[in-house]
């Protein structure tokens, strides 16, 4: 099959799509496929399998300055993540922790969790959270001399610190 | 108790149902993905510990214990994913006695709560499996970051882990051909459409999933209202077309609908696609009061009794033929 948008060249690209309902097909030579943006170096630059799209698709910076390494853990390399959206172990979070906030960054409207956690831990982490909150209630309470509110928040500090057992 | 789709809830005309579910994973372990079979059975155990001691029963379906046909009727019914059926590592499936609740584990993550009920049934739905979670997080250690919350094994669940989506029957919608704006709005509100049965918008049935994408930086409560929200509005745009379609044609529609109600009342051959059709149209005549011989659940209840794996005994799961016929006996014997 030839490439159709050159006519000239054996088409080395083939992309089956969806558009308002109705099914298309793409057939492109690489070197069309790669003027018209569909794959880059030869790689593909979005993911048709997943049906968000090119939602993973990084900006181009970070893609050509990725490392070439894998998580030590688990083995899950950088380009099947930016490729696909899957990291193997938790791991992966601190190893690619540049990476995937970038990609969240990206397909989400924020980097922070804001829903439920639950467990100890997840109960530390909400605890610490509030705390940080009344810590910097109580900074402003002090800058505007509020010095009534500045004690309560300093009480709920205390207790909430004292809950948690350290700090 | 019973199934989701042998009930009705609120809007059960147009909401077929309302599904819920949270990927979690625990601390330490690969991913499904990237795990052993010891990992996968370590896993197991784990969990199948935790659901012992809970108030709340279940029953095991080990993946790699059930049979082709077995695994496909739990697709049907919606309790298991088709990749969760396809599992090569050792995986259960937890499903409640009441069946509302099934817990997957080893699918893409390690444990995958869902709940689902009939209708338009949001609050029910979040508070079930809400206080599973929080039963699991107490005796499981999930992982989780500071940061970002749950953890998930694909970029897209972090945060929440939570997808709610819902299957609605849209037959006006389609047929004034409003679908196509309607559902590139929804889209850019940051929640997906997809037809249930068959591909784009082209689907079987009229069947449409509708499901939010955003899992971090809103909370389970904005999420979810955020969703019912313009569920509810379609569910209103709806309710319009129907009423203007019996209005403009009256009919022509009574006619189509009776006609339908004709062929799956007689015929003796009847494929899937055909029937998800047909009984879309009777689904339509029933909320439009033009025919009164069925309910809406035994229609919810037909679509997957009459469903490849369950209507394939053992003898003609290889045979379309013989399930054709199966089907409109079955059919036949409900109307």
């Amino acid at each position: 099959m030839l490439c159709s948008n050159c006519s000239s060249k054996e088409a080395a690209f083939h992309y089956k799509y969806i558009k308002n309902g109705s099914k298309n097909e793409i057939h492109l030579c690489t070197d069309c496929a790669k003027k018209l943006g569909y794959i880059n170096d030869g790689e593909l630059s979005f993911n048709p399998a997943n049906i968000f799209g090119e939602l993973f698709s990084l900006p181009q910076f970070i893609r050509h300055r990725a490392p070439e390494t894998s998580c030590p853990n688990c083995g899950t390399d950088y380009n099947s993540l930016s490729r696909t959206g899957f990291v193997g172990c938790d791991k992966c979070y601190d190893f690619f922790a540049k990476q995937i906030d970038a990609i969240l960054s990206k397909i989400q409207p924020s980097t922070i969790h804001k829903g439920k956690l639950g467990g100890s831990e997840g109960k530390k982490i909400e605890r610490d959270n509030t705390i940080k909150g009344l810590k910097e209630d109580l900074q402003k309470a002090i800058l505007n001399e509020n010095y009534e509110e500045a004690a309560v928040l300093r009480d709920k500090i205390k207790a909430l610190e004292g809950e948690g057992g350290e700090k | 108790m019973a199934k989701w789709f042998e009930d009705a809830g609120k809007n059960s005309d147009i909401v077929l149902s309302t599904r819920i579910r949270f990927a979690r994973n625990l601390k330490g372990i690969p991913y499904p993905k990237k795990m052993t079979a010891e990992d996968a059975k370590r896993v197991i155990a784990l969990v199948e510990a935790a659901l012992e001691e809970m108030n709340y029963t279940f029953t095991k379906y080990d993946m790699q214990k059930l049979s082709p046909n077995e695994k496909e009727r739990l697709v049907e019914e919606r309790y298991i994913s088709p990749d969760f059926a396809s599992s090569k590592i050792p995986s259960c499936a937890y499903i409640s006695d009441d069946n509302n609740v099934s817990i997957m584990v080893n699918e893409e993550d390690h444990i995958r709560i869902q709940c689902i009920y009939a209708g338009l049934e949001d609050k029910k739905t979040y508070d079930l499996i809400s206080k599973i979670d929080t039963y699991l997080s107490e005796k499981l250690d999930y992982a989780i970051h500071e940061k970002y919350g749950h953890l998930t094994s694909c970029l897209t669940n972090v945060g929440t882990g939570m997808r709610i989506s819902f299957m609605m029957h849209l037959p006006a919608i389609v047929m004034f051909k409003a679908s196509e704006g309607i559902f590139s709005a929804i889209s850019k509100l940051g929640l997906t459409v997809r037809g249930m049965y068959g591909e784009g918008t082209k689907s079987a049935g009229h069947l449409f999933q509708i499901s939010n994408q955003v899992t971090l930086g809103k909370d389970e409560n904005e999420i979810i209202n955020d969703i019912t929200h313009v569920v509810e509005g379609v569910i209103a745009k709806e309710k319009e077309l129907r009423q203007e379609l019996l209005n403009q044609k009256g009919l022509v529609l009574e006619d189509k609908i009776m006609r339908s109600f004709g062929l799956l009342k007689n015929a003796r051959i009847m494929q899937s696609k055909e029937m998800m059709n047909l009984l879309s149209d009777l689904r339509l005549g029933l909320s439009l009061g033009i025919t009164q011989n069925i309910s809406l659940k035994d229609i919810t209840r037909l679509m997957i009794m009459a469903s490849r794996a369950h209507i394939s005994s053992s003898e003609t799961s290889d045979a379309p033929f013989e399930r054709d016929v199966e089907r409109a006996k079955l059919i036949r014997n409900t109307l």
